[in-house]
């Protein structure tokens, strides 16, 4: 039953993993502020109950060590340090183990004893050396095995079912308050006493939530219990309090609107909770418990609990923390396979579609009837529609970078002090939207750039110095929409590549000869960078997780018929450019034709499309070549890649398509561009499986079947390069 | 195997085949094939089967006879191969039928190996070879 739970859990693991990540390093810059404390506390609680509902005992007790030491620091019992950040990092670090021992193998074999240590070591020192009152709002100690850190003045959680009623109530006019009853100190019989209150106060309205109830309160309970009631009625905050002040054995009471935004529905809280798991809740809210041990809502809670505020204060005005919280888009989880399978669908339909167009067409063409001219309005209305409901199911699958620019700071900052380098990180973008499988499937080829740009682009502070140029270097990583596709650009100030150093090292390493790197452009000698067993960097580096070099990269790319570009300045810097289709299950394509087969080049791996001059292709060392730009591009042949019959019929211009993948560059020659469709990519099937040069498939408007070219695969074949 | 079985029998050149109805997912008539690059020879290409591509190959070529040109009566026996669909081109189809006898194939049968049938059928008009799917679609 676990696997079910299991696949949320993780998400919900990676979401918080991600964001502590995020907290921790604001912390470091932003010591002591109480919101970054506070939602770092919140992120470990959630995973501490969410593991232990899992039953992932490490990572439980990291996490508890975690919360607690939090709490002192949320208590300022304790001031945040470098080496407590430190240990924090460290700590996160082995909870991200822990993710991948569960990812690969369901259990936990990371060794966290260093770790646990290190953190009581942090309580302990803290307990000799400040604080009066040892156990001062802290009652937490391996007692309560759920380590519940708050006492009863926290304001409890909101389920789910309770919002729904907070929310009918403030529609049928009613007030929403909270009433905190603090019980004096020689009260007896505690139970009883709250009971008589929560009486009291459901004959004046309704009690939507007591925490704690009377039920679960012993007769030997702890001195000066709060209660904390949730009242739906008419009554004014202000009376509240002055009534249940006046009863027996109440030490203070005290009484506030709730606010709006607490009422607030977040439905991915509904949604990220297993069902039993939320029918479980319900009913414990209904009951007034809080239940510490529950793992999913915690994740999304609004209301977070918060620490034990002193009597005198008024407690339930405890700092708001929804405030804190920024209004979330509602969102519900739908498991990726599922908008595969719609965009599978869909991708039927766009065949369809252009069939229909297709027909609607030929029928207009031979007959002369309204009710062609309405098939023609339906075949509009209709691809209208589709293109609506493509674009739809495609912006469903579709995830903001961020998910993925998200974690570079932290591995910056890592890496730039593993290097000693100086560096400002600016990111822009982080909100372009991608595919989630691209989104995943770019994320080592960009950690490995980011790599290289702070290893190899950026200079030490000295050098710069010495250069003339700021201690700090700036690495900028920016995202964007250009016309239907994704661009990234990693961008350093650094020392840039130098061409003639590239030749140099090329020859040595026997990559090519002295004579093919003195034939090279300066262009084509940066590219070489890209040459499998080119890449400089000696030391395997614990960042990308493997000593991959650039070759692996551009390998990255091609399979996913990106396009990577160089721009590298002597001693301004280096930008690298990588463009990407926008989704991979649809793509816009263009349609060639040469000897009356219908091709199809995917539009991601097209750089430009030019007409030129017969004479304009020369021939260099037997091969053609074209110069484009100042730039030279081999020339190659469709017909003669494929196998097709037909030869050159002396035309005068010749259309071009050049061609990218990674950073090569090739310029097809074809018979006819025929223009652009958005297309569906299918495969051949298992029978004929993978061939040489083909991508897949797909159906044309005549139901024709045409073959969509595989970009990366004529590069392979050609003789120069 | 009952002897009761359905088969579609159909022919090339002058010879008889036959497929086991249940294995077949229809019969259709040739369509345009979109011919694919570097391919084994008897896979002559794709065609569009509403909205699904499948592979047809030439059992004229696969048992190494001459290819000839398409006629109104050539078929595509479109046939379910494990997850895959495959066409497989024939000279014409013939009918429906069962066999009351079908004999184990020899070595030989026709020239081809025998391993290509799972039995030789005996009918009024002559023997037809019962195809091994399997091991007709074989890839090598």
């Amino acid at each position: 039953m676990l696997s079910e739970y299991k696949e949320v859990f993780l998400e919900e693991l990676d979401e918080q993993l991600q964001l502590m990540d995020e907290v921790i390093m604001q912390l470091e810059r932003n010591c002591e502020s109480g919101e970054v404390i506070q939602s770092l506390f919140r992120a470990a609680h959630t995973l501490k109950g969410s593991s232990a509902a899992m039953g992932f005992e490490e990572m439980k007790r990291l996490t508890h060590r975690m919360e607690h030491l939090l709490d002192l620091v949320r208590s300022k019992e304790r001031t945040v340090t470098p080496s407590m950040i430190e240990l924090l990092f460290r700590s996160l670090d082995s909870l991200k183990l822990m993710k991948e021992d569960i990812l690969s193998q369901d259990c936990i074999t990371v060794d966290v004893s260093a770790c646990l240590q290190a953190l009581e070591r942090f309580d302990s020192e803290e307990e000799g050396a400040a604080a009066p009152g040892p156990q001062t709002g802290n009652p937490d100690a391996e007692g309560t095995p759920a380590g519940s850190v708050g006492s009863g003045a926290a304001r409890p959680e909101l389920s789910l079912s309770i919002r729904l009623h907070m929310t009918s109530a403030l529609e049928q006019g009613l007030r929403l308050s909270w009433v905190s009853v603090r019980l004096s100190p020689n009260c007896f019989i505690q139970g009883a006493r709250a009971y008589v209150i929560q009486t009291m106060l459901a004959e004046w309205g309704e009690v939507l939530l007591a925490s704690p109830d009377y039920e679960s309160i012993g007769e030997t309970g702890v001195d000066g219990l709060e209660l904390t009631y949730l009242y739906a009625g008419t009554q004014e905050p202000a009376e509240l309090a002055a009534m249940t002040a006046g009863l027996a054995d109440v030490a203070s009471a005290h009484a506030e609107p709730v606010l709006l935004e607490e009422t607030e529905m977040d439905y991915r809280a509904a949604a990220s909770v297993s069902t039993d798991a939320a029918q479980a809740r319900e009913h414990q809210d209904h009951r007034g418990h809080q239940d510490h041990q529950d793992a999913s809502s915690a994740a999304v809670a609004v209301s977070p609990r918060q620490p034990a505020s002193p009597p005198s204060a008024s407690p339930p005005s405890a700092p708001q923390p929804s405030a804190a919280v920024k209004p979330k888009a509602q969102t519900i989880r739908v498991s990726v396979e599922r908008l595969d399978d719609l965009m599978n669908l869909v991708g039927e339909l766009v065949i369809d579609q252009t069939r229909i167009q297709q027909v609607a067409r030929t029928q207009r063409r031979r007959f002369q009837d309204d009710s062609v001219g309405e098939l023609g309005h339906i075949a509009d209305h209709l691809s209208r529609i589709i293109g609506d409901l493509q674009e739809s199911v495609m912006k469903a699958r579709m995830l903001p970078i961020e998910q993925l620019m998200g974690r570079f700071p932290r591995m910056i900052r890592d890496l730039s002090r593993d290097l000693g380098k100086e560096l400002e990180l600016v990111m822009e973008g982080q909100d372009t939207e991608l595919d989630r499988t691209l989104i995943e499937e770019i994320a080592d080829p960009l950690i490995h750039l980011i790599r290289n740009a702070v290893d190899h682009g950026l200079e030490l502070p000295e050098v710069r110095e010495r250069a003339g140029k700021p201690r700090q270097g700036i690495l900028r990583i920016k995202a964007a929409h250009e016309d239907n596709q994704v661009v990234i650009y990693v961008e350093d100030d650094g020392a840039g590549i130098d061409p003639a150093k590239m030749r140099s090292s090329a020859v040595r390493k026997g990559i090519i000869t002295q004579e093919e790197a003195d034939a090279l452009g300066d262009r084509e000698a940066i590219d070489l960078i890209f040459r499998p067993g080119f890449s400089t960097a000696q030391q395997v580096s614990d960042v990308s997780g493997r000593g991959v070099g650039m070759d692996i990269v551009a390998s990255h790319l091609e399979k996913l018929n990106g396009m990577i570009d160089i721009r590298s300045e002597l001693g301004r810097g280096t930008t690298f450019k990588i463009k990407l289709p926008l989704t991979l299950a649809i793509i816009v394509g263009l349609l060639v034709k040469c000897n009356g087969q219908t091709l199809i080049i995917p539009m991601s791996n097209i750089a430009e499309i030019v007409r030129v001059p017969a004479e304009e292709i020369r021939t260099v060392r037997g091969q053609p070549v074209v110069l484009i730009r100042n730039q030279v591009i081999p020339v190659a042949d469709i017909r003669d890649k494929f196998g097709i019959p037909g030869a050159d019929d002396g035309r005068k211009q010749i259309p071009l398509v050049i061609i990218g993948s990674a950073e090569k560059r090739l310029a097809l020659t074809v018979d006819e561009l025929i223009g652009n469709q958005e297309i569906v990519i299918k495969s051949l099937g298992s029978y004929i499986g993978k061939v040489e040069g083909i991508a897949g498939a797909t159906i044309l408007g005549d139901g024709s079947v045409a073959l969509i070219l595989e970009i990366s695969a004529l590069f392979g074949r050609m003789a120069v390069r | 195997m009952t002897a009761q079985e359905q088969y579609v029998e159909f022919g090339i050149e002058r010879e008889q085949y036959a497929i086991r109805i249940q294995d077949i997912h229809e019969i259709i008539k040739m369509q345009d094939i979109t011919h694919i690059p570097g391919v084994l020879p008897y896979v002559k290409g794709v065609i569009n089967l509403r909205g699904k591509i499948v592979p047809v190959l030439s059992l004229r070529d696969l048992f190494g006879m001459e290819e000839q040109p398409y006629t109104k009566q050539t078929r595509i026996v479109v046939v379910n191969h494990a997850v895959d669909t495959v066409g497989i081109i024939v000279d014409r189809v013939s009918k429906v039928t069962t066999f009351n006898d079908i004999q184990a194939p020899q070595g030989r049968f026709g020239g081809l190996d025998g391993r290509l049938f799972t039995g030789i059928g005996l009918t009024g008009g002559g023997l037809v070879g019962i195809l091994q799917l399997e091991e007709v679609l074989l890839q090598d």
